[in-house]
């Protein structure tokens, strides 16, 4: 054999495509995690639009609340003010006097009977109408901004959640004061961010969204037609038996944080991975249609964040009979008369506030 | 006189060992630098998925290419083996960093269980490819060795 006989063959040697698994693999592989994340963070689906005359309805057969003759304006969320502010360090500042009021409202076609009425004091503003009272306060604990508000309803129905975009789903979002805006909220926290996970009981203003159980030790929180509030084990109870019970909201995040009084979470406990020091999200019972909600600034130099330890300290300290802790870390959100009162912590940034899921509120 | 072979390009298997092992050491540090980087933003939240990603190709990648680099005794693998083995590998690790992802920002997806199964299911299918070639291999060196043997007591 020789050069001249084998030359001939080389144009019709088939050109190899080298390492053609490992480029068709390494793309379906990008795909895949592409497609993954983007399912788990942005990509929104199973949504169910809440139909608002549903919710209605809910509260009309509610046996306390059907009783009453309460008749009150819906607020828009902003009550005008024509006073400055006298209480520094808050940045709630739009409102101190009584009567001008939005009437702009939409919601249950209550009106009000009496003007609402917010009134500065030395570290905080309380809100008054005849059926609710808030009284918001902020201290400095454990080296964070810690903001209080003491809340007294006549009615359950007063406490209410909010659905980002009026609609229940994964990956429905909208920022808590956006949501508190459009559901004219007098005062709003960010809520479990169900729409996150999969699982976890969802019940939202006394309609079941979820029965999926998460995990028979999760801890939810349950507040009762009566205005009472519990924190159950999914374990021993599943949704729907919770619906006839009364329940009217069902939150799953958690964990409890006090029950009958008494501290139930120790120095080591946290919610999955995080670390002690974080913005924290909670609302606490004192007595029936007598809550506290709360929420802590962290991750800043000024703020360091609570432990659910510490967290639990300052709610048994305000009386709690029960508290249940909601998302934190950069969901945590207190809006009250249309601001943000906090210093949300999204990306370790100031004030910028984290689109969430749910809010729980009090309002119309 | 030039002979033309079709294995004239091929790589020898031991060089194809030596690149495998310096891509997986690649590898393994990139996913210690993901670590470092992700944990400096992650305020303190960990997952032990994120934190020991980088075990996975060092554990299933540049050991076992040591180990078959060194020991001479043991058959290279061949192609089929190398591409299921480092897919499983790859879908291994990169789940893995996925889990750590999702359990730092407090959620969990289907997608990436079935990742990780299916990783573990390629990683394991090269493993048995690699066993059924080293015993075919094994058989067929002892048939050869006994063929030597009768034909040696014929002579």
């Amino acid at each position: 054999m020789d050069q001249s006989t084998r030359q001939p063959e080389q144009p019709y040697k088939k050109k190899k495509i080298r390492h053609t698994w490992a480029w068709v693999y390494g793309i379906l592989l990008t795909a895949y995690t592409v497609f993954t994340m983007l399912d788990v963070f942005v990509i929104p689906h199973d949504t169910v639009k809440v139909e608002q005359s549903a919710m209605a309805e809910v509260y009309r057969t509610s046996s306390e609340y059907a009783d009453t003759d309460i008749h009150v304006k819906k607020m828009s969320g902003k009550i005008r003010s024509t006073e400055s502010p006298a209480v520094s360090g808050t940045a709630a500042g739009s409102g101190t006097a009584a009567g001008e009021t939005d009437s702009e409202g939409t919601g249950s076609g209550n009106t009000a009977v009496t003007e609402p009425t917010i009134t500065a004091t030395e570290n905080g503003y309380i809100y008054q109408d005849e059926n609710i009272t808030i009284q918001l306060t902020q201290r400095y604990v454990y080296s964070t901004m810690v903001y209080v508000a003491d809340i007294q309803l006549s009615s359950v129905a007063s406490l209410r959640s909010g659905l980002a975009n009026d609609s229940f789903g994964r990956n429905v979002k909208e920022k808590t004061s956006d949501i508190a805006e459009r559901v004219g909220a007098i005062l709003a926290i960010n809520g479990d961010y169900y729409g996150f996970r999969d699982s976890g009981y969802v019940i939202r203003n006394g309609i079941l969204y979820r029965s999926t159980m998460s995990d028979e030790s999760s801890e939810d929180l349950v507040i009762y037609e009566d205005g009472s509030l519990e924190i159950i084990r999914e374990g021993d109870v599943t949704a729907e038996e919770l619906l006839e019970r009364g329940a009217l909201q069902v939150y799953s995040f958690g964990p409890g944080l006090v029950k009958d009084g008494e501290i139930t979470v120790t120095e080591s406990s946290e919610v999955g991975h995080s670390m002690t020091s974080n913005p924290r999200t909670a609302i606490g019972c004192i007595s029936p249609l007598h809550y506290v909600m709360v929420v802590s600034d962290g991750r800043t130099s000024e703020s360091a964040g609570l432990s659910l330890l510490q967290l639990a300290s300052i709610l048994q300290d305000l009386g709690c009979t029960d508290a249940y802790n909601l998302d934190g870390g950069g969901s945590t959100t207190m809006v009250f008369n249309g601001e943000v009162i906090n210093n949300p912590t999204t990306n370790g940034k100031k004030e910028s506030e984290r689109s969430v899921s749910d809010i729980v509120y009090i309002g119309y | 006189m030039i002979l033309y072979t079709s294995d004239t390009k091929e790589m020898q298997p031991s060089l194809n060992l030596r690149r495998g092992l310096i891509i997986y050491l690649c590898i393994s540090i990139f996913c210690l630098v993901v670590f470092l980087i992700y944990d400096r933003f992650s305020h303190n939240v960990r997952s032990p998925f994120m934190t020991f990603l980088f075990l996975w190709p060092l554990l299933l990648g540049v050991f076992p290419a040591l180990w078959l680099f060194l020991d001479h005794a043991l058959p290279k693998p061949d192609r089929l083996t190398l591409n299921l083995y480092n897919s499983g590998v790859a879908a291994l690790t990169v789940s893995s960093m996925m889990r750590g992802v999702f359990e730092i920002a407090g959620t969990s997806s289907v997608f990436q269980t079935g990742l990780m199964i299916f990783g573990a299911a390629l990683w394991f299918a090269g493993i048995l490819c690699y066993i059924i070639r080293y015993r075919r291999d094994h058989n067929h060196i002892r048939s050869l060795s006994r063929d030597l043997v009768q034909d040696s007591d014929q002579l």
